[in-house]
């Protein structure tokens, strides 16, 4: 032992190389080292902004590796029942699901993984979670709640509405549960509602005839997957018959040309979402975890919908919102 | 936002403003056109028809669809306030009064036109609510000028004449309305949609009058004038602007006005409304209403008063084009 | 068909609001008991540039089908022209001497109240084929029109009508295709904003202004006169457009069968129906500002106008009645 360390300038060399191939060797590329999690994604309407967020921070995470695999439901329920009826979900760690609908059904199948939720408008009222603070359950998530009353006086500022019409998927909870919200503030604002129910893609011409002979001054769109699957074709028929459409969801306005939204940044709620899922990932029970909201709602305007539609808005709405020519 | 630069010509807020107030400068050169095809004989016709009529419809409609807040009406009335003082303290000490003038000068210094014009560029440039906070604007302006304005140049106050204007009991109609809960009858709410529907339009009417008429004598004025008028008329037009940032700087020091987002964007949009309409307020042409007062019903006052009203409005388009970028730029998007 | 019927209604709606505008202006009349409000001020500022605002504004965004307007607005020239010697015979009965007091019988009121109810009924289609009515209507009115009450004969003078012109640098801007430099582009919006705000002020003025007038007691003595000349309009009207269907018909101008494609024949039977509507509109407050700027019985005019307003509250909910009877069914 003594010899080996016997000074002499190539024997040093060669223990600061040892030590430094040994030091490489203990940081290794991140990941390696990190624990494997398998997630599985529940999707009803394929992937969105909310998905992207949500993957992007749970795979830049320097403690997991998580693996996903995603069941596109494809805007079916029989296909979303089938997807949960053949889910093994012992074998994840976490579920992520997406709605109100795709919640509550992965809520009554799977009592032991945690589920985490991601745009679900109202999750309390949907018996989803008890609280904000805790779900008393193994739910958490992140809630793309936006008060009615406040998506009604965006477009009140520019239009006189006195009959609303509100198209919604009378199968999902969520959309009964803004429905009831709307009708909180009618008295308030002083107009009229005409529910537009839809069900499926054949119900779809006959609601779109209803809207238009009913000489609505607006209609509305609640946070639903179903309707949002299929807004391009609503939407074009009700810029073509000059009726103007408010909308929580932005990318009906981004994509599909409904004049205004006001909603959160759907990126951003995929984030808040994916935090939740890391803490829960790192050990801590779901109903410890309080379920999140985006700090800030965010303006969208289709200009090009708005010129069709012969509306004017005032600079202000325009300079602080984002406007999609 | 939209991608496009700020002051490029293909930006969405720029050609706002552009089609907001170009179309403003025009109806008011239609208004001098219609004063000089009339010999302006007939400017009591055009201010009876929307002091009585039109102008009452405006704020009816207007009021009774925004619901009230007095904090709001509270941040227009003290800003106002602070500014008119200010403004009056700046015209005295800067401005010396030619013998015999008794304060009109400082009168068409003070004041702006917050009816004439105010209203209309509030409303097409920032909607049914800016068209509200410039009523309150108005209402304050007016309540001042019948007070210190009037106590400037006669001695004493003169607050009977405010209360005989006509359009204060629409608007307190407007708050009542506002207010009161909605009928339970639908057929009485159809009746009262309806009804309210024509005073609308009739409201609308005024916006396009307030224009001409505040056009209709500025043809009788002589461009000769002009030089009477260029401290006075540049007073008004640049130190009301900047005494207006001033005002909201420190609301916004105070916490008045926050600048906190907050959950709900359209909180913070009422509150860069508020901002935008005083200093669109503060920055506008002399009133009319000073010469009015010395006119006695006549059409102009003497040359001097005249001018400075006349340099305000020609040193007008161009300075309050420029705060509207300004409000812009630092306002909305800042 | 009850008492109150579903027409009937309609009728109402989209004429309360222009009643109670002019029921402002008869209050104004009221209180100015010195009479010191100038119309003559009023009926200059909307004659040379609220009025030709509000028709271009009109008429620049819609869209104009060169053959529809030919039958639509052949069918409105056909029953001013009918209409005139009508007019003419009953003044002359009447023992007025000023032509103004035709102009309420000749002309419909075609903006305010047709095309609301247009809209309502019969969708977007029967809005555009009603504003070609319009159109028609508008365009005699101030040139026929105006050659009616000024009384001038000289054909310089129709050159000088403002309206004229909005109306043709309307129809220019529906038909042509807007292909020009952005900047150009740019400048044009702007200037229809300015055309709009201006087009705010000319119907609430005018109808404040004819409140204004009505105002002043109505002397029983022309009641009669009056009356006839309101029946002559919402009555015997519609009555002609009924009977210019027909003869559209048989000479196969708008086919009476039904088309292999449902839409096409909707098309024509709403055609039929905005003919005969607007042939049921009572008298334009056009005619009564004319009849003011000109100096030619504008008592009469607003007399007429507005018992003429009146009494579409019971005529046009009848003639829907029928257009449903007879067209429709």
């Amino acid at each position: 032992m003594a010899n080996f360390f016997r000074p002499g300038r190539g024997r040093l060399i060669l223990v600061l190389l040892l030590a430094a191939l040994a030091t490489l060797a203990a940081a290794r590329a991140p990941g390696d080292a990190r624990k494997v999690r398998k997630v599985a994604i529940i999707l009803f309407r394929g992937e969105t902004p909310s998905e992207r967020g949500f993957l992007d921070t749970i795979h830049a995470s320097g403690d997991f590796l998580v693996r996903c695999r995603a069941f596109n439901a494809g805007q079916s329920t029989d296909r979303l029942r089938e997807i949960l009826a053949n889910l093994d979900a012992s074998k994840y760690d976490l579920i992520y699901t997406f709605g109100t609908m795709a919640t509550q059904s992965a809520m009554d199948k799977i009592k032991d993984v945690p589920i985490v939720y991601n745009v679900v408008q109202r999750p309390i009222e949907a018996g989803i979670i008890r609280s904000w603070e805790s779900s008393a359950n193994n739910v958490t998530g992140a809630s793309n709640i936006v008060a009615m009353e406040s998506a009604f006086r965006t477009v009140a500022l520019v239009l006189s509405i006195r009959k609303l019409g509100f198209i919604y998927n009378d199968q999902d909870p969520a959309s009964k549960i803004q429905r009831g919200d709307i009708a909180k503030i009618q008295q308030k604002f002083g107009f009229r509602i005409l529910d537009i129910p839809v069900r499926d893609l054949e119900s779809i011409p006959e609601a779109m005839r209803q809207a238009v002979s009913a000489k609505l001054d607006a209609v509305f769109f609640p946070a639903d997957s179903f309707i949002m699957a299929n807004a391009g074709t609503i939407v074009a028929l009700l810029n073509k018959h000059r009726i103007p459409s408010i909308a929580i969801i932005p990318e009906m306005v981004t994509e599909n040309g409904a004049l205004i939204s006001l909603g959160p940044d759907y990126y951003e709620l995929g984030q808040l979402a994916a935090q939740n899922a890391l803490e829960v990932l790192g050990g801590k029970q779901p109903a410890q975890v309080s379920s999140k909201t985006v700090r800030n709602l965010h303006l969208y305007i289709n200009l090009k919908t708005a010129d069709r539609l012969g509306i004017d808005f005032p600079l202000q709405l325009l300079s602080m919102s984002t406007v999609v020519r | 936002m939209t991608e496009t630069g700020l002051f490029s010509i293909s930006s969405t807020e720029t050609l706002m403003i552009l089609r907001g107030f170009i179309p403003t400068v025009m109806v008011v050169a239609i208004g001098v056109l219609v004063g000089k095809l009339d010999d302006s004989r007939h400017q009591s016709t055009l201010t009876k028809l929307i002091d009585y009529v039109f102008l009452p419809c405006l704020v009816f409609t207007a009021i009774h669809r925004h619901p009230f807040d007095l904090n709001e009406v509270l941040q227009i009335a003290v800003a106002v306030t602070v500014m008119v003082c200010l403004s009056t303290v700046a015209a005295l000490c800067l401005m010396r009064d030619r013998p015999g003038a008794a304060g009109w000068n400082h009168l068409a210094i003070i004041f702006m036109s917050s009816g004439n014009l105010l209203l209309p560029l509030a409303y097409v440039l920032f909607g049914s609510e800016g068209l509200v906070k410039g009523i309150y604007f108005h209402l304050c302006v007016l309540l001042l000028f019948h007070t210190l304005g009037a106590y400037l140049v006669k001695g004493k106050s003169d607050l009977r004449s405010f209360f005989r204007i006509p359009f204060l009991y629409p608007m307190a109609l407007g708050i009542a309305a506002a207010s009161l809960p909605l009928p339970g009858s639908e057929n009485l709410v159809e009746l009262a949609w309806l009804t309210e529907k024509g005073i609308h339009i009739a409201g609308l009417g005024a916006l396009p009058l307030l224009l001409i008429n505040f056009g209709y004598p500025l043809g009788l004025i002589e461009l000769s004038a002009l030089r009477q008028g260029l401290a006075g008329g540049a007073l008004r037009i640049v130190g009301g602007p900047l005494l207006a940032f001033a005002v909201i700087w420190l609301y916004r020091q105070v916490g008045w006005l926050s600048m906190e987002r907050g959950y709900d964007i359209l909180v913070f949009v009422d509150r860069r409304t508020t901002e935008a309409l005083l200093i669109l307020g503060a920055s506008l042409p002399s009133s009319h209403h000073a010469l009015r007062m010395e006119a006695g019903g006549g059409l102009v006052a003497s040359q001097a008063e005249s001018a400075t009203l006349l340099v305000s409005v020609l040193g007008g388009m161009f300075t309050v084009i420029t705060v509207l970028f300004l409000v812009d730029a630092y306002v909305f998007q800042g | 068909m009850s008492l109150i019927s579903p027409e009937m209604l309609l009728v109402t709606r989209a004429m309360l609001p222009s009643l109670t505008i002019a029921l402002l202006g008869v209050l104004l009349g009221k209180a100015d008991s010195r009479r010191e409000l100038n119309q003559k001020t009023i009926s200059n500022m909307v004659y040379y540039f609220f009025t030709p605002c509000l028709v271009f504004s009109s008429l620049h965004k819609r869209s104009f089908d060169f053959l529809e307007f030919t039958l639509i607005g052949g069918a409105a020239f056909l029953l001013i022209a009918v209409m005139t010697p009508i007019a003419f015979h009953f003044k002359r009965r009447a023992g007025v001497r000023q032509n103004g007091y035709c102009l309420p019988i000749i002309f419909m009121n075609t903006g305010n109240v047709s095309l609301p109810i247009a809209l309502l009924l019969f969708g977007n289609d029967g809005l555009a084929k009603a504003i070609m009515f319009h159109m028609m209507n508008i365009l005699i009115l101030y040139s026929f029109g105006v050659y009616l009450v000024s009384g001038k004969t000289d054909f310089r003078h129709f050159f000088r009508i403002p309206a004229l012109y909005a109306t043709l640098l309307g129809v220019l801007a529906a038909t042509t295709d807007h292909q020009a430099p952005e900047l150009v582009m740019q400048g044009y919006a702007i200037l229809c904003k300015g055309s709009d705000l201006l087009a705010y002020a000319a119907i609430p003025l005018l109808i404040v202004n004819l409140g204004y007038s009505m105002s002043t007691t109505t002397r029983m003595s022309t009641f009669r006169d009056d009356a006839t000349g309101v029946f002559l309009r919402v009555v015997l009207g519609p009555a002609l457009a009924f009977g210019l269907v027909i003869l559209y018909r048989k000479l196969g101008w708008i086919p009476v069968g039904a088309d292999l494609d449902p839409l096409v024949t909707l098309g024509h039977r709403t055609t039929e129906a905005i003919i005969i509507l607007n042939a049921a509109m009572p008298g334009p407050v056009m005619a009564y500002l004319l009849n003011v700027k000109f100096d030619n019985c504008p008592e009469k005019a607003a007399s007429m106008v507005a018992l003429g307003t009146l009494a579409g509250l019971v005529t046009i909910p009848l003639t829907l009645h029928f257009i449903n009877l007879f067209i429709a069914g």
